[in-house]
């Protein structure tokens, strides 16, 4: 199987270099108490890179600066037909998720009974899945069902179900599809259905 | 999306939002733009400034309804009521568009004599499993099997004529007792979309989470067609999704019924593919072989079905349904292993205890989130103690939407790509990466397994190129478009599919999304925002299924000799050699003159025809040999099954007033109380009703602007909270007035089902209704409420009715009957 290495991201950010130079020398005018003063911009230095706003289904562009590797600001895209750069509370608050410091960055456990999370490495956790995915698969797996005194190949899979998700990408929601068929899932929904 | 695609061929927001500047009137009937979808509100709002006139009807005066013309309130639960009167004053004063309906719908066919409709239940009701059959609801066919055609809409057997009898009761008056809404506001509200067109309708969960929201729907399009404003710029009917992919998702099928593409799962009553083509038709049969050599490649053969038995067969006995029956089934012990990818079901559904005491039922419980949430840490919630608790929760960190290639489909079927911006925290990794991994780690589990039922996962391609940053996600866009087999080319468009040799081709998604990404590059990171029609369709922004058409069924907005019926809103027309325009052509032949039946078709339903009347119709092939078919595929069965197939619609060919399943009020049309096919008592332990004598009002719930669905992401954020730091309960100053209470007082909402305690708001945007001469208080709360997070507060989903649409499983949110009472817990 092939490893999926460290991530890389500097050539995503690459492309907007040029423009960042030119923001560099944007400044913004303030009067302080010692009189008036140019401050730079916030965004000065930062790359410019689209993105999709991850709430409702409008489908809104962002415009997102990145700083050292750091989101720095959301707003609306400008060019984007749509929101034509304006954008709601919640768009404008995906800087603020992203950098959350309440985000998950490593996989836990909670182990039966325990009243707390464990962290446990991703290769024990998907291997505990894998592992349980065949147990539940040999013990509860349906091939044939007698349908009006015929035998007829059913390959249902009974014991698992899966639920998800209007949140991730297409591509990810036709792998996780292929994947539950493929396994036999027929127990399965997400959001569009409620 | 049960009802768009059996009335008019497939189910989507027909149009998008920037063309809904082009409407002359917008009617927003179950969806709270303003609120929950703000920036579609730019496009109504310049509509308005065009002149166009905003009719809000809503139980509550939402923030939609403060910039609306005309605001009319419905007691939660009873749109049919008020549709079917403004349906009775179109068909009585023949305000329909007469061309339109006699050329595209199905006005003119005649229905079965055996069809009929008698307080409450149509023909065809078998009353010991609450279903229908559906042999009357069925056309009049000549000899060849194909409709009969009366020669007048007076005709008493055409199905014009029968929508007229079928509403003849729904009087403004009557249609008044029903709904709450005043006479002459719905008198106000029918005239007014009347008489201006184009106009649209939007709607969202708020037609749709009722025990009749399919139906409800049915009477946009019933509406929509009779007024010629399917196909229009400015027309159509714009369902407003919820979620950033929630249509993406739907496309590529997590769900129990559909297989990508929306090409139905087979069951247990179609043993081989032979059958299940037969049962499908040609057409979704030539889709569902492309489809499986997307997912089995070389291993899928004419000998084995293309691996047709590897896919799992639904029960053929039950239904649609299958979020609140995995939670039934959760309690019977019926799962040891759950995957909740990004859901948070322990807020979203409705009767929780039913959730979280299923939850508890299972061994292992994989939850992939950005969050910890309510569902990940069940075990932590306040009512249950940790240690009686034995699952075992696998918590797995995902990245979020910065950090991923990928592609969204917005709710107006845009494909719009983009690239990851920056690495995902820690150890975070994108769900595709996830599931990725997982599937090498289940086959190689497998990879000694000589068993057939080990096929699937061992057969399913899975060898996408792994970059520095994970799987290239262009290489399963590219599975997802399909290629030729042959050339090894990208397809262009899905059409390719119903013209190359079944097994020649193959597409993830049976062609939807074909043509996203061709040989010549990737259109979902098309950034051209021009539009020179002016009509707001942007032709080269991005990508949009089918096809890149902008305005669903948009040969309608042409003539017989395709010329614009509106020469301000031309989509599409025939310059008398080809068809040119600003927008693709949809369904009809891009290479065939308007006046050519291939060149006039509208319509992508079995009859090619707007369905008014939906019931049940094959359309054959004319001259189909009668050849004795091989065992399990034999490429002959293109040859000799139907063309297509239509099931009807489960609940009825013809909406009608039902009362939601709790309701404090007496159905005023029918003896016959709530939908008669949805009578949904999968678990009575939890799922308590009561006939509404203790319970004398009517719950309703929705969404704020700053906490988005569940919350699960949105309390989470610092910013959000500040302006949305708390839950409240909007009550009437009446009910106030009768509970002695305040704003900021606590009350207590009961149903049979528990209780929750929750602020009170007194508010006028909460009226009394007046419901058949007694007063009926409405109760409105937002959902997205619990306990995890960095605020919490108590869900409001303790207490709503898990009863259900018997066509989609989507339970009934919108109305539960409730009590009220001072004080708190």
């Amino acid at each position: 199987m092939p490893k999926i290495s460290r991530r890389n991201f500097m050539k995503f950010t690459a492309a907007s270099v040029a423009a960042a130079a030119l923001a560099d020398k944007e400044t913004v005018q303030a009067t302080t108490l010692a009189g008036e003063k140019a401050f730079p911009l916030m965004t000065a230095g930062a790359a410019t890179a689209l993105g999709l706003c991850h709430f409702c289904s409008v489908g809104c562009g962002l415009e997102v600066k990145v700083k050292d590797g750091k989101i720095i600001s959301t707003e609306g895209l400008p060019d984007h037909p749509i929101n034509e750069g304006a954008l709601c509370p919640k768009g404008r608050s995906m800087k603020e998720l992203t950098n959350s410091e309440e985000r998950l960055t490593h996989p836990l456990v909670r182990k039966p009974g325990s009243d707390k999370w464990e962290p446990i490495s991703w290769e024990e956790a998907l291997d505990t899945i894998a592992n349980k995915v065949k147990e539940v698969r040999e013990d509860t797996f349906v091939e044939t069902d007698n349908i009006d005194g015929e035998d007829v190949t059913v390959n249902r899979l009974d014991g698992i179900f899966s639920l998800g998700s209007a949140e991730i990408d297409n591509e990810e929601a036709y792998l996780y599809t292929k994947f539950n068929r493929a396994l036999g899932v027929h127990n399965y929904s997400h959001q569009a259905e409620i | 999306m049960a009802s768009l695609a059996p009335s008019f061929g497939s189910g989507a927001m027909t149009n998008s939002f920037t063309d809904m500047k082009n409407s002359k009137v917008i009617l927003i009937g179950g969806n709270n733009t303003a609120e929950c979808h703000p920036l579609a509100m730019r496009w109504i709002l310049e509509a308005q400034k065009r002149g166009a006139t905003l009719i809000v009807v809503d139980p509550r005066f939402n923030r939609t309804a403060k910039v609306a013309d005309i605001y009319a309130p419905v007691r939660p639960g009873t749109d049919i009521g008020y549709l079917g009167a403004i349906v009775k004053y179109i068909i009585d004063n023949k305000l329909y568009d007469e061309t339109y309906i006699r050329e595209h719908t199905n006005a003119l066919y005649k229905v079965n004599p055996d069809f009929s409709f008698h307080d409450g239940l149509f023909s065809g009701y078998i009353k010991e499993n609450n279903s229908y059959e559906k042999d009357s609801w069925t056309y009049q066919l000549d000899s060849e099997g194909l409709p009969l055609k009366a020669d007048s809409l007076d005709d008493p057997d055409c199905v014009l004529m029968k929508l007229k009898e079928h509403f003849k009761d729904y009087t403004f008056e009557k249609s008044s007792d029903i709904t709450g809404m005043p006479v002459d506001k719905m008198k106000l509200v029918a005239e007014t979309f009347v008489n201006n067109r184009p106009g649209t309708i939007l709607y969202a969960l708020g037609m749709t989470q009722k025990s009749v929201g399919t139906q409800g729907i049915r009477m946009y399009a019933i509406i929509q067609l009779l007024l010629g404003n399917m196909g229009m710029a400015g027309g159509g009917i714009n369902a407003n999704r919820g979620e950033p992919n929630v249509q993406g998702t739907t496309d590529l099928a997590c769900m129990a019924h559909i297989l990508p593409g929306y090409i139905p799962i087979p069951t247990d009553a179609h043993p081989t593919l032979n059958d299940y083509i037969q049962a499908v038709g040609t057409s979704t049969g030539k889709k569902m072989i492309s489809l499986l050599k997307a997912w089995f490649g070389d291993k899928a053969t004419p000998e084995n079905e293309f691996g047709y038995q590897n896919i799992p067969k639904r029960n053929s006995k039950i239904s649609n349904a299958a979020y609140v029956p995995i939670f039934e089934k959760l309690n019977q012990d019926m799962f040891k292993l759950g995957f909740i990818f990004g859901q948070n079901p322990a807020v979203s559904t409705p009767n929780l205890d039913m959730a979280l005491e299923g939850l508890s039922k299972l061994d292992l419980l994989v939850v992939s989130e950005v969050f910890e949430t309510e569902t990940s840490s069940f075990w932590l919630h306040p009512d249950y103690n940790p240690k009686d608790i034995k699952t075992e929760v696998i918590l797995l960190p995902a990245a979020v939407t910065f950090e991923k290639d990928g592609t969204m489909t917005n709710s107006s079927r845009w494909i719009q790509g983009k690239k990851a911006i920056v690495p995902p925290p820690g150890e975070a990794k994108p769900d595709a990466d996830i599931i990725y991994e997982l599937m090498w780690k289940i086959k190689k589990l497998y990879a000694k397994s000589k068993d057939s039922k080990d096929k699937g996962i061992l057969d399913s391609t899975w060898d996408y190129p792994v970059e520095s940053h994970g799987i290239n996600m262009e290489a399963v866009l590219k599975e997802i478009n399909g290629y030729d087999l042959k050339t090894g080319k990208l397809l262009e468009s899905g059409s390719q599919i119903q013209s190359i040799e079944p097994g020649k081709v193959s597409s993830g998604l049976g062609g939807l999304y074909s043509g996203v990404i061709t040989e010549k590059g990737n259109n979902s990171l098309r950034h051209d925002n021009s539009d020179p029609s002016g009509l707001g369709i942007h032709a080269q922004w991005t990508f949009a299924w089918p096809d890149n058409t902008r305005v669903l069924w948009n040969r309608g907005s042409v003539d017989k000799k395709g010329q614009p019926r509106d020469k301000d809103r031309a989509l599409v027309s025939w310059d008398g050699k080809k068809w040119v325009g600003d927008d693709v052509l949809h369904i009809a032949a891009k290479d065939k003159a308007p006046d050519t039946p291939e060149g006039g078709k509208v319509f992508s339903n079995g009859e090619g025809k707007g369905a008014l009347f939906r019931g049940a119709f094959t359309m054959p092939q004319i001259d189909a040999p009668n050849i004795e078919l091989k065992k399990g595929y034999d490429p002959n069965v293109f040859k000799a099954a139907p063309i297509s197939k239509e099931g009807g619609i489960g609940d009825g060919p013809i909406p009608a007033h039902y009362e939601s399943l709790e309701s404090p009020v007496k159905n005023p049309m029918f003896s016959q109380q709530s939908n008669p096919t949805s009578t949904h008592e999968g678990l009575p332990e939890f799922q308590v009703n009561d006939g509404g004598n203790d319970y004398p009002h009517v719950l309703t719930t929705y969404m704020v602007t700053e906490q988005f669905l569940s919350g699960g992401v949105t309390r989470n954020t610092p910013q959000l909270n500040e302006l949305m730091p708390s839950n409240f309960a909007e009550i009437s100053k009446n009910l106030a007035r009768k509970l002695g209470v305040k704003s900021g007082d606590s009350v207590t909402i009961s149903t049979p089902r528990g209780e929750v305690t929750i602020d009170a708001m007194v508010t006028d945007r909460m009226q009394t209704l007046k419901v058949d001469g007694k007063d009926v208080e409405v109760i409105g709360v937002p959902w997205g409420w619990g306990f995890k997070g960095l605020v919490q507060g108590e869900t409001i989903n303790t207490v709503t009715n898990a009863g259900y649409d018997p066509n989609t499983g989507t339970p009934e949110y919108k109305s539960c009957a409730c009590n009220v009472t001072k004080g708190g817990k």
